[in-house]
Order: C-alpha cells, then structure tokens, then sequence
C-alpha cells in the first residue's frame, strides 16, 4: 500500500514523484510529463482532445497533488482565516468549502484557494502556491497552527458528467446528496477519505482526499469500482484546457502570487477578476485598507476573457491597439468546448470602457481582431445541480 | 458611572510628560480629554524616589533634555509651579587628578581646558565640533515637526525632501560628501581621528552611547548620538534642570491639563483599543469601564498600543510582523546615592559638580563596558553619567546633605543568575568607580537603590526597559519610526495616533511626539465634521 512511498525514497530526485507515481506510470503513454511545484505530473496520458473529450462529456481521474494542502487547527482559526482570506475565510460551516482569495498588505493576490472543512474541529487551506512563510507570519498572535500536510496527503480529481455515478459505483455512497461545494468525510475500505464537489474545470467534478499511505489503494478502488463508466485519465493539458473554459486564473499563470512578482506584475483580486470573494462589511483581512483605496481609485489592470473568432492563429502574446501594446495574453488556446479560441488576457484597465478595437498579430503580421469575451467561456449544465444527473 | 461621564472628545492612553503635553494642548482647545494611566502614579520615568527621610532623588531621568521653551509658555508652566534652575546643563568631562574638561556654552574654555591635556587636540576640537555641528544641524529642522514623507505624494511633501537636501547641499559639494560619509559612520573612528585624548574621547563616546543598546564602535553609534544632540538643540534652551527633578514637570503639565477640564486618572490600566470599522472609538478599561472618544492617542510604545491593544486581527499580516519585529532593548540603569555631604572631587567647585559628570577614563573603557551586557552581564568597570541634583536643587535635601545619580549605560534587562543579590553589586561597583574620583565618597554614602532595567520595566512600565520605546538606529527613526506605516498619524485604525517616544522625532523629555499626535488628531477631527 505504500508503495509510492518507498519509491520516492529510493530515488534520488529533486521533482518528487507522487504518491500516485506508479499509476500516473503505468498509463502515462505518451511518457510526456511536467512539473509542478516540486511533483512530477502527467503533462499527456494518451491525447488531449480525447482526455478534454473525457472531462466533458464523461469521466476523468488525474493526479492533484501538486495542490498545497495546509491544516489548521487552534481555537482562533477562524478569526485567523477572517484575517487572511478576504474577511470571510473562516465563514465556512461544517461540511462546506469555501472559494477564498489570499491578499498582501497592498492588496497583492497571493492566490486563490480552497478553505475545507470537514469536520469541527479540522480545517484544510488548499492552494496553488506554496505560501507557509505568509500562513505562520498571518498566525502570529492567533491561536492557530499551520502544518503543511501536502507530503502526506494524496489528491486525485474524478471530474465529468458521469463522476458522480462513478464515484457511486465505486462505493461512495451518499456522493449524489453532495451539494456544490460541500464536502463529506466517508470510509473507504479502512481509508478515511474526504470527498469534496469542488472542480476547477467548472463542471462536475469531486476532489478526494486521503492519507499517503491509502493513495495507491483509494485511487485503485475509485478506478477499477468505476470501471463501467470509463475513467480516462486526463493529465495537465487536458485540466489546464478545461480551467481556461471554465474562466479560472490559475496562478503563476494568468497572474503571479504577489509573495514573488515584481511591483509592476502584481494584481489584486479585483484586477484579476476575484473581488467577489472579498467581504468588505465585515472584519479587518490583510489588504483590505489598500483594496477599499483601489475600489475607489479604481484598478489600473484587468485580466479579461478574449475571444477570436475565426482559424487565424496569433503569433505571440501581445495584444495591442493601433496606439500601441496594452497588454498580453496569460493563456489561450483552441477550445473544443466553445469550437473558437479562447484566452485570458492582462490588458491596461482604460482599454475595458474605452471603444478602442485591441488585436493580435497573425503569423503573417496581419492584425486578428480579439474580442473582450465574458467569463465563464463554457458552463456546464450538471454543475450547479443536486443530485448531479447521470450521464 | 453613567454614560455621559465616560464620554470623551479624546482619550490618551499613558500618564507620561507625552501624554500629559497632549492632554494640556487638547483640553486647552476645549476638547474633552480622559487620560488612562496604568500606575497610581503620573509620569512614568520621571518619577522621584525618597532614599530616606529628606532627602529625595530624579528616580530615573534626571535632567530635562529639550523640552521646548515655547510648549512651557504656550501652556503656562510657570504659572502651575514649573521652576526652571538652570539651562544648557554642561557636560563634564571628569578626571580623578582635577583636568575636567568642561563641555559647555563657551567654545574657548573647553578649548583651554582640553589644551591641559594635549595642544593638538585643543586645535582639533574646533574642527570636530565644526564637522558634528554640521551634522547635527542637518537633522535639527528633522525634529519639527513631522517626518518627511517616505514616499511623497503631494507637491507639499515633495517641497519638504527639497528643503532638507538644500539645506544639506548649501555648504557646498566637499561638505555635503562629509555628512554623507558622516552619518552611518561611528562614533569610534571619529573620535580617533580628531583625539588623542583618552579622557577627552571616552567622555563624548559616553555621552554618545547614553540610552543606546550599542557601544561607541558599533556602526551607526554616530547617527544616534547626532541624533539625540539634535533633539537638545532643537530646544533653544537645551538641557533644563528643573525644581524638584523632571517630575516637576510632569505635575505642572498635569496641573496645566486638569485646569483646562482634563479628566486623568491613575490606576486605570487600559485593556484593548476598541475599534469598529477600521475606526477607533474608544477605550476598554481593565476594570471594565468603556470610555468613549472618536479619537485615542497612545503614548505608550508602540508594539504594546498595536499588537496589544488593537490586536493583530485588526492589523494587515505584514503590518503586524513589522510591529512586532521593532526592536526595543534595555539601555541603562539608574544607581542613587544620598552622600552625608558634598564629595570633594579633585579641583571641583559647585558650578562644575552641577553639570553632567561624564565618568569615563577612556574610549576603550567605554567599549570594554558594552560588552559584557551582550551575553547578559554587567560591566565590571562601569561608565556612568553622574549628575548631583541637590546642588542647583535645595529643596531635594536638608541644608549641607546631597543626593547623587548616576546613569549606568550598558546593564541588561536580564542578567544572567537574575537581579536578585546582584543588585548590590552594581551599587558597589558604582562607588568604587566613582571613590577613584572623589575618594571621600564612599564613606559618605548614607543609602542607596539601583533600578535595574528589568525594574524600569516592571516598576514604571518602560517596555524592554527601553526608555526610547523602540531603539533610535537609522531604521527606526524619522519617517520609518516606528514603522513606516505608522508614521505621521497615518495607520490602519482611523482615529488612533502614536504620541509617545516610540513616534517621531522619538525619546527624550521633549514632548514632540505628542504636539505632532495632537496636530494629526485635530486634522482629523476637523475632517470628520467637515
């Protein structure tokens, strides 16, 4: 059952396989793989369209686990998540997760995450970046522990349409009554799992969550109890192509943690298109002096959804009008969901409201009209519906 | 009490000669001020302690350094009882065979006595003081007033940063380059430079290293002691003695506050900030009483008033590292005697004796005293300024009888086997050192006490028993004082505003801190109603 673990030990490597490595391996055909904060992770298992295919229209396993999972404990937790995610942090009941944005003193995004609890008294922060330092200096004079749990805990995704009935058959009973974003502890086997209906690909999707030493064995039930609805396994391409659909940032991405950008680079949750997970009305949060002075002054960036219509392909990243360069495309790409091109782009905000046509430059140095496009770019149906319906 | 009677216009939050300055200004513009103080006492380090029946001694602090003449006649000192004794207190370089050397008002006699020792460095003095003069007067006009912005916005604050580099650049291109080199330099090499003197030098490195953590070769020493010159010299009369001690002072401000309506009560100690909104709005006691006021002014330090009081949930992350990681360390302790009569030191008169004695042999004795206090120990061979308040001072002792007071610079806040037992031993090694200079002293002594640092903390509430309230290095003063978020009434919570030492232009008896607490109170105020 820990397999994984002596594997990891055994190797001398600085990008950690994960505790899923021997099946991300064993059907990694392509052997194409990528790194992501320290984990090794399956860039193509077969071919991205099929595994997007897979995402949309049935069911998908991939590897989470370049997730950076934090556990809180203490009695000031949730004053201590008021503080550092948006004033509304800790507001999160028993069962429930919560959508949170992490802001620096001048209101830089850090990131967005995840705040889970499962129980009374454990609380889970899940994030994109690695951020200990910013979570241990936020705790000071709170009564709350932060431990970095992400060297032993496993995540894996099973997202699609057909998760949910998956994950039925594999045992999870009690998984349909699951409201979206609401999280359940169950057993499985002996393995305590946790069961979360958050997915970034912006339809149906579970993240599940188990110790290290039940990863193979969780995974494996997951798999082979499901084996009648086909869980393809999608890797990061396919994942990455679905969270542009679905309209998310992703961090170090679209925009980067403002614990490592440059001045000019950092932006707020507003520029980045997250100010609704800001509670103003209530208690004080790290930012938020500095957020109520942008909200008046307004924002100087914007990270917006593009649109292109039409086959031509741009070449390279910025996007201008005919006064000059305003900005430049974080991520883009054919969307099989949306049959165009899609992207997020980090333009100058004066270009929102203003008239001005922006563009790409095409291979031959012929200028691709973008259009400024609302997120999301794709919405799934069964997303928001309770019980998911069986596809 | 009912709620009326704890309703306030401004709450201060401290009974120091800060929060007294404050509480004297605001109530005289009819506003209606509560000041909270925690002791039973008012004036926190200013306090004067009786070493037996009679004869009475400055506690802690014991002359008035830059207290400015224009406070005293704005708010009416005289008038409630504050009796000046003399002004520009000298400095006195003290030697046991009787070449003192006076560092006073008169350039030529200092000269004339530093020619006792060498001719070289009587020629040099004049170049010395010429090149601290310059210094120092860089950073007088920085004590008025508030700081310069750090990161200017308005054309007004561009305007000042433009005032001080030409006040700077005025003395031309060689000079300029002299006070950059100046100001992070140390105390050390300068006077190495200009002096052979060894008296000559470890007088001034000991009145350089007064109140610091660091000793004389500690990179930065010089800022610190151009710096604390400054805050004298921004004061046209310097240092003050004052009847009665600073705690003189401190009641004539307090009588000047409760003539006005100031309401201040003793024995209040204050348990958290209350804030709604990003806002202040008052105060809770630890007795449980509610105080309310639009604006709270604290002149207690300011890690304590934030992380404390306001609580770090009200504070962004950073913010509230930053607070905590502001340094305030133990500097002094404070040894009195009360001497049968005056103690003959060589070639002395009372003129002399009723300046400020600088005990220091030499500049490497001053060094080796640092030292120890680093690894938690008390200098074996102490440096101490020592002043006789009783000689300018009749009313401290009975006709003939005199009490005397030493600052003993470099002693830890914990020192290593703990305070008790070796209290006597700093009192000891203090009369040994000063019977080498007048060796009649040690069998005049008739009592003693020692305040240790660890006692300034926990007798009259000096944090870290730092009387600065927040060390004075070139990261820790003018605009980045405490913080740089903090500066300038500027902060997180809108309505409370930093008055005590731990604010620009920081330590001393000046009172600035609270005048400029009080101009961004009442800024604030004014826009509030508008």
């Amino acid at each position: 059952m820990s397999m994984s673990r002596i594997e990891t030990q055994s190797w001398d490597l600085a990008v950690q396989p994960t505790p899923l490595h021997a099946r991300t391996a064993q059907f990694n055909r392509t052997n194409q793989w990528t790194q992501e904060l320290g984990w090794t992770l399956p860039s193509v298992y077969e071919h991205l369209e099929s595994e997007h295919a897979a995402l949309r229209n049935a069911c998908a396993l991939s590897d989470l686990n370049s997730i950076v999972t934090y556990q809180l404990s203490g009695p000031d937790v949730q004053a201590f998540l008021n503080r550092l995610a948006g004033g509304c942090g800790g507001d999160v009941r028993v069962g429930k997760c919560r959508r949170v944005v992490l802001s620096d003193d001048k209101g830089g995004l850090i990131a967005d995450g995840f705040v889970i609890r499962s129980d009374q008294s454990h609380w889970l922060l899940t994030l994109p970046v690695r951020c200990l330092d910013w979570l241990t200096m936020s705790a000071h004079c709170f009564d709350c522990d932060v431990l970095d749990v992400s060297e032993t805990t496993s995540t894996f995704a099973l997202d699609g349409p057909s998760s949910c009935a998956a994950l039925l058959a594999a045992g999870m009973g009690g998984i349909e009554a699951l409201r979206p974003g609401a999280v359940r502890a169950l057993n499985v086997g002996t393995a305590k799992v946790t069961v979360a209906r958050i997915s970034a690909t912006g339809g149906l999707g579970y993240e599940i969550r188990c110790d290290i030493d039940d990863a193979l064995f969780v995974f494996d039930r997951v798999r082979l109890g499901a084996e009648l609805f086909r869980p393809a396994f999608a890797g990061q391409k396919a994942r990455h192509l679905a969270q542009l659909e679905a309209g998310y940032p992703r961090a170090n991405q679209d925009y980067e943690s403002a614990l490592t950008a440059s001045l000019e680079n950092r932006r707020s949750a507003f520029e980045v298109g997250l100010g609704a997970l800001l509670e103003f009305s209530g208690v004080y949060f790290t930012g938020k002096n500095a957020l109520i002075q942008q909200r008046e002054t307004g924002a100087k960036r914007a990270i917006v959804g593009i649109e292109v219509e039409g086959h031509l392909k741009p070449d390279g990243r910025l996007v201008s009008t005919s006064a000059g360069v305003v900005g430049k495309v974080a991520s883009f790409a054919w969307s099989p969901s949306c049959k165009k091109q899609i992207g997020l782009a980090d333009l100058r905000a004066d270009i929102l409201g203003s008239a001005e046509e922006i563009g790409l430059l095409g291979k031959a140095g012929q200028k691709i009209p973008v259009k400024i496009a609302s997120r999301p770019f794709y919405t799934c149906p069964n997303a928001r519906r309770t019980p998911p319906e069986a596809q | 009490m009912s709620a009326a009677a704890n309703s306030f216009d401004v709450a201060i939050i401290g009974g120091g000669h800060n929060g007294l300055v404050a509480a004297a200004l605001l109530s005289k513009a009819g506003r209606r001020v509560v000041l909270c103080e925690a002791l039973p006492t008012l004036g926190g380090a200013t306090g004067v302690s009786t070493l037996m029946p009679g004869m009475r001694v400055p506690q802690c602090a014991h002359v008035v350094s830059g207290f400015s003449p224009a406070l005293i006649r704005k708010l009416n000192l005289r008038k409630h009882g504050l009796n000046v004794l003399q002004k520009n207190v000298a400095r006195v370089a003290l030697d046991a065979d009787g070449r003192h050397i006076v560092f006073g008002s008169k350039a030529k006699a200092t000269r004339e006595n530093i020619f006792n020792w060498s001719s070289r460095d009587a020629e040099s003095w004049k170049k010395f003081s010429g090149e601290l003069h310059l210094l120092t007067s860089a950073l007088v006009p920085l004590h008025r007033g508030v700081a310069p912005e750090l990161l200017p916005a308005t054309w007004q604050e561009r305007m000042a940063w433009a005032r001080h580099y030409l006040r700077m650049r005025r003395h031309g291109r060689e000079r300029f380059q002299n006070l950059l080199q100046l100001l992070p330099s140390n105390v050390s090499d300068i006077l190495d430079d200009f002096f052979e003197t060894d008296i000559l030098k470890g007088a001034l490195a000991l009145d350089a290293s007064l109140g610091s953590y660091h000793g004389p070769s500690a990179p930065g020493s010089l800022f610190y002691w151009a710096w604390q010159r400054a805050a004298e010299l921004v004061s046209s009369s310097g240092t003050l003695q004052v009847e009665g001690g600073p705690v003189a002072l401190v009641q004539a401000l307090a009588s000047a506050a409760r003539a006005n309506g100031a309401d201040i009560r003793t024995s209040s100690a204050v348990a958290s900030i209350r804030i709604e909104g990003e806002k202040t709005n008052g105060l809770v006691l630890t007795n449980g009483d509610e105080i309310d006021a639009s604006v709270v002014i604290s002149t207690i330090n300011p890690k304590t008033t934030y992380l404390d009081l306001v609580g770090a949930r009200h504070l962004d992350a950073g913010m509230a590292r930053d607070i905590d990681a502001i340094r305030m360390r133990a500097s002094a302790a404070k040894v009195n005697l009360a001497l049968g009569q005056l103690p003959s030191f060589a070639k002395s008169d009372e003129d002399l004796l009723a300046g400020r004695l600088l005990v220091a042999p030499g500049l490497a004795e001053v060094e080796r005293a640092s030292n120890p206090q680093k690894y938690g120990d008390m200098p074996a061979y102490p440096v101490m300024e020592v002043t006789l308040p009783s000689i300018a001072d009749e009313s401290l002792t009975p006709e003939g009888r005199h009490v005397l007071s030493a600052i003993v610079p470099f002693v830890p806040l914990q020192v290593a086997g703990g305070w008790e037992g070796q209290r006597d031993s700093l009192i000891k090694r203090v009369i040994k050192t000063l019977g080498e200079y007048a060796p009649d002293l040690p069998d005049l002594v008739m009592a003693a006490e020692v305040l240790t640092p660890k006692d300034l903390e926990t007798q009259l509430g000096v944090a870290g028993g730092d009387w600065h309230q927040g060390e004075v290095t070139f990261d820790q003063a003018m605009m980045m004082r405490p913080v740089p978020q903090l500066t300038n009434g500027t902060g997180p919570v809108r309505g409370l505003f930093l008055g005590g030492a731990g604010a620009h232009p920081g330590g001393g008896l000046s009172g600035r801190p609270a005048v400029n607490a009080v101009a961004a109170a009442t800024e604030y105020a004014k826009r509030g109603r508008s």
